[in-house]
């Protein structure tokens, strides 16, 4: 097992080539989930993700603002979501990079976007992050617990989650 | 209890050595140490049993893991090493399968796996305690298969309610009086029923006016008996109530459950009952990183002397140093295979030649679908009610008897979902943005699996054995298991897959079950494709019978060959009915003390 960098202890800030660079990441991660700023900021995470897919990425010698382009700067707009759909449906780099990015935000998993063997978990606070515990309208098992008896309740209607 | 280290160890005369600190030794090493008895606990793994700092370790395992198997929050050990469920895998015809720590030799691999490290498997149980029924107890005399016990239910009555207390049980008497299930006059479990998952609700009224065909009555959804703490019970125990057991290092936490939907492999609040809560008030010593590797026999009488052990230090190295424990009486409690495998090592308990034999666990074959609506799944513990018609009936003399577990997470089970369901949708749809999300909630939440537990009659065939040709890192044999499901067990599948169909389709469950001819347990029935799975209830490799012909220990769990040796465990259990098992065993480990 090769040893893991400690993104618990995150270095983006020493690592940051620049402000747009990472506006950029979080407003391409927010069209690839479907979650907006404040969803992601919240999770805590924006900082370690950036350095992971950054960290990738050098290693290629590639750029994500050159990777995506064509992504204009305006939020969820639907010239995006053709553009991004176009891109992701296609089989270049870019659509590889952008699905571990989404497993990224949603699984708090990292999969090497060259080998989806070679996966890891950065940190326990990764996991509790997913995404996708929000869109089930669950919680992550083994974390955030509900509180005793809850599961008794129904489950949110898809209104109240989205509210 | 004391954690200390070998030398102290030798230096002392113990009058009783326990050799496992899971359900069984703990309990023991209570029991017996509060009668006065100086007691050892001999465990082979590492760990800490009183940190709450390594608990939570464990927890940070648990979430990092990328394969979240029962055992991904412990970590394996060369010198005690345990087996893991990611080495299962199909067994080559006339070949082994040895990837991992069982030497699989066919023609199914044992599917079900324990941990070997302080608090044994009681680290990472579901918490389920329903009893046996008790037609459970006579499966010989009632149906004409299999053997009875030496036992029956009304013996071990007693000795359930002390297991109920000791493990902290949370159920309502009146839900678990069914198919011959009985109480004392006035008995309380400790603890109110945890409440039912909405699913269960959901199950329960849509169900209502559905009836069992073959036994022409209604179904019947009822909670399960809970090792996980709930509302105490202010009429246990004749009015004085009950205090639950809170975590090991800080039990101020874990006094109720609060929903973190881990129960196994981990409990992060220790809501969940583990044998190191009941270890902590033992005034025991406890020496760690010591595996037994055989028992020393006075060939004159038959009695143990002592036990040749290897202490390690460190799992990087297979350094040991060889000692020898004395006392006057030894328990083996180390799970199943681990007590046949050290017995068969020391040449022990060799008259009945049903030693190793008779290896269980419960086949469940899982059906899984999508319900209509939003059910909720991914919430609160794992299983909370049970359809229990088909424990015990007349279907018995043909068939297994299964129960039906309707689980509260989703795909989790056969899949690793929610990942593998987000993962599909990424991958193979090229979801992405709101359209993700929104598949996401629309689906997730209606996700539904139900398994049907199935079970398993003792065979001669189904064993552990040893060989000179495998051994662990320090030169202790390991496991080599012969294991297959018969066709009373596959029987009983193909009808309980049936049933649960016919359970969907009244549910409205769009079924999405698939058998995939290349799982490990996969079989053929009528030109059908099924798979049964393990369900980790490992058990019958000494069991308990009448006499020394026909068993390896007596109804105390006493070895009928050494007569100062005590066998325990869910070895001990001759059939396994479709309880599971921990509560039973835990009450014939209540029923052995009493012998002291």
């Amino acid at each position: 097992m090769t040893e893991k960098p400690d993104y618990a202890i995150c270095h983006a800030y020493t690592t940051l080539k620049s402000q747009d660079d990472l506006k950029f990441f979080v407003q391409l991660s927010c069209e690839l989930t479907g979650f907006n700023e404040v969803d992601l900021y919240g999770t805590g995470q924006v900082l370690t993700y950036y350095q992971i897919i950054t960290d990738y990425l050098d290693k290629k010698d590639a750029k994500l603002a050159t990777l995506f382009s064509g992504l204009s700067s305006t939020l969820f707009s639907s010239q995006n979501e053709t553009y991004l759909h176009k891109l992701i449906n296609g089989h270049g780099q870019p659509a590889k990079v952008a699905a571990s990015l989404i497993k990224l935000w949603y699984l708090g998993q990292w999969y090497n976007p060259d080998n989806a063997n070679d996966t890891m978990i950065p940190s326990s606070q990764s996991y509790i992050s997913g995404l996708v515990w929000t869109a089930i309208h669950a919680h992550p098992q083994g974390a955030k617990q509900q509180g005793f008896g809850a599961w008794s309740f129904p489950p949110l209607s898809e209104d109240q989650g989205q509210a | 209890m004391r954690q200390i280290n070998h030398h102290e160890a030798l230096s002392k005369h113990y009058q009783i050595i326990i050799v496992g600190s899971g359900f069984a030794g703990s309990i023991l090493a209570k029991e017996l140490s509060g009668k006065n008895y100086s007691v050892l606990v001999v465990e082979a793994g590492t760990g800490d049993a009183l940190s709450f700092g390594q608990h939570l370790d464990y927890v940070d395992r648990y979430r990092t893991a990328t394969i979240k198997i029962p055992n991904a929050p412990f970590p394996n050990c060369s010198n005690a090493p345990q087996p893991m469920e990611t080495d299962v895998e199909p067994v080559p015809k006339g070949g082994v399968s040895a990837k991992g720590y069982f030497v699989q030799t066919g023609p199914y691999p044992f599917a079900s796996t324990f941990t070997r490290r302080v608090g044994g498997t009681s680290l990472h149980w579901f918490g389920s305690c329903p009893r046996m029924v008790p037609d459970d107890f006579a499966m010989r005399s009632v149906y004409g298969v299999a053997v009875d016990w030496p036992i029956d239910y009304d013996f071990l009555q007693p000795f359930y309610e002390k297991a109920e207390r000791e493990i902290g049980v949370s159920a309502n008497v009146q839900d678990q009086q069914y198919l011959g299930i009985h109480f004392s006059p006035g008995y309380v479990y400790p603890m109110e029923r945890i409440p039912q998952s909405y699913l269960d609700g959901w199950f329960s009224k849509g169900l209502a006016n559905m009836r069992v065909d073959e036994l022409g009555e209604p179904v019947m959804v009822r909670s399960i008996p809970q090792a996980r703490n709930s509302i105490p019970n202010p009429r246990f125990d004749g009015g004085e109530g009950f205090t639950p057991k809170g975590a090991v290092g800080d039990p101020s936490i874990g006094q109720r459950c609060m929903g973190n939907s881990s129960c196994l492999p981990i409990c992060p609040v220790q809501a969940r009952y583990n044998s190191l809560k009941t270890l902590q008030h033992a005034n025991v010593d406890l020496l760690t990183k010591t595996v037994v590797s055989k028992l020393d026999i006075d060939p004159d009488n038959g009695r143990i002397r002592g036990l040749e052990c290897k202490v390690w230090r460190d799992d990087r190295s297979a350094d040991f140093e060889a000692i020898y424990l004395k006392a006057d009486t030894f328990i083996l409690a180390a799970n199943a295979i681990q007590n046949a495998t050290l017995l068969l090592a020391s040449g022990a308990c060799k008259s009945s030649g049903q030693l190793g034999r008779n290896l269980m666990d419960h086949p469940a074959i899982l059906s899984w679908g999508l319900a209509p609506e939003a059910i909720g799944a991914f919430r609160g513990p794992g299983l909370t009610s049970t359809l229990v018609n088909y424990r015990n009936g007349k279907f018995r003399r043909e068939r297994a008897g299964f129960v039906l577990e309707i689980g509260n997470w989703g795909w989790n089970w056969p899949f690793n979902d929610p990942n593998d369901t987000t993962i599909r949708m990424i991958d193979e749809q090229h979801a992405f943005g709101r359209q993700l999300r929104d598949s996401l909630t629309d689906m997730v939440p209606r996700q539904v699996r139900i398994d049907m537990m199935t079970e398993q009659l003792p065979s001669d065939a189904n064993r552990v054995e040893i060989s000179p040709d495998w051994r662990d890192a320090l030169g202790n044999f390991r496991p080599v298991l012969q294991y297959n499901v018969d066709d009373y067990s596959k029987q009983g599948m193909v009808f309980a897959r049936d049933f649960g169909s016919k359970v969907f389709k009244h549910l409205g469950i769009a079924d999405e079950t698939t058998f995939d001819p290349s799982s490990y347990g996969y079989f053929d029935w009528k030109g059908n494709g099924y798979v049964w799975q393990g369900v980790g209830h490992i058990a019958g490799t000494h069991r308990m019978g009448t006499d020394r012909h026909n068993s390896v220990v007596d109804r105390w769990q006493r070895a009928w060959d050494h007569e100062n040796l005590y066998v325990t465990g869910c070895g001990s259990m001759p059939t396994l009915g479709t309880s599971n098992p921990t509560i039973t065993m835990a009450a014939l480990c209540f029923a052995t003390a009493t012998r002291f």
